[in-house]
């Protein structure tokens, strides 16, 4: 193998690295690589980033947003009130 | 209130507006008839929200395929030595500070919608629902490879979807 990597092959290194399965020779060279070019920085860096948004976009509760229409709220609420005992009302 | 973001999880899932409502309501009422099996009342939203992806995967499952669409054009770009062809976004301000208003939060909901489907739904079941690669494999029926590659440029993709909105909130 050699000594170095070009940034597209990084590019195929970066799912396995991050799963923890890149076997140590390849993980080197990865890093080898991740330490010298900038442009790969940036890239998993903003690669992050983006993923970060993404799960932060689905935790937040978003109190200021009106609920959309057609949800279903009563049938929500039936199940809620029942796993607080409330117990659902019968008809 | 449950509904607006167990509605926004299926939208996620299936896209059309119609078709997450019809799931929605399709889990909730899932929900009810299996109220029984909820061993921990705090835990509810959770539970509910498994109810909802499992309505979703089912969904996507009787269609006859998931859309193959091509996410080539979302892939990273590359210059004929192989050398990345990369945006300079300077700093980047946390996620917390990017997705101060709603706006911004509907863009990423919006990026992740764009997706194509294939790659979404791996994205959705590995980063937003926090599932193994494997587990979402087992999910969708499909091998454990083919899982992690779509995950990857389903992430790529997101990221090239959200510069527009990375370099606009930048430092």
């Amino acid at each position: 193998m050699h000594p170095m990597i070009t940034c597209r092959e990084f590019e195929a290194f970066i799912i396995d690295y991050l799963e923890g399965e890149l076997p140590l020779s390849k993980r080197l060279l990865f890093k080898a690589h991740l330490a010298m070019c900038s442009e790969c920085k940036r890239y998993l860096r903003s690669y992050h980033r983006a993923r970060e948004l993404g799960i932060a976009v689905f935790e937040d509760v978003g109190p200021q947003e009106p609920p959309p229409a057609d949800v279903p709220e009563d049938l929500i609420e039936a199940i809620v009130q029942t796993c607080r005992g409330e117990g659902p009302s019968e008809g | 209130m449950h509904g607006p973001r167990l509605l926004a999880l299926a939208r996620a899932y299936l896209g059309a507006e119609d078709q997450a409502q019809d799931c929605l309501q399709e889990a909730m009422i899932a929900a009810y008839r299996r109220i029984d099996s909820l061993s921990e009342p705090s835990a509810l939203f959770a539970w509910l929200r498994a109810i909802v992806i499992n309505c979703a995967l089912m969904r996507l499952r009787k269609r006859a395929q998931l859309k193959e669409e091509s996410i080539e054009a979302l892939l990273p770009n590359f210059d004929e030595r192989d050398c990345r062809v990369e945006p300079d976004l300077g700093r980047l301000p946390t996620p917390e500070l990017m997705l101060q208003n709603a706006q911004s939060r509907t863009m990423v909901r919006d990026a992740i919608a764009a997706l194509p489907e294939t790659y979404r739904v791996v994205l959705l079941l590995r980063d937003i629902e926090g599932h193994s690669t494997r587990e979402a494999a087992q999910m969708l029926g499909i091998e454990q490879g083919a899982a992690k590659v779509r995950l990857h440029r389903a992430r790529a993709a997101l990221k090239k979807l959200l510069e527009p909105m990375m370099k606009k909130e930048r430092e």
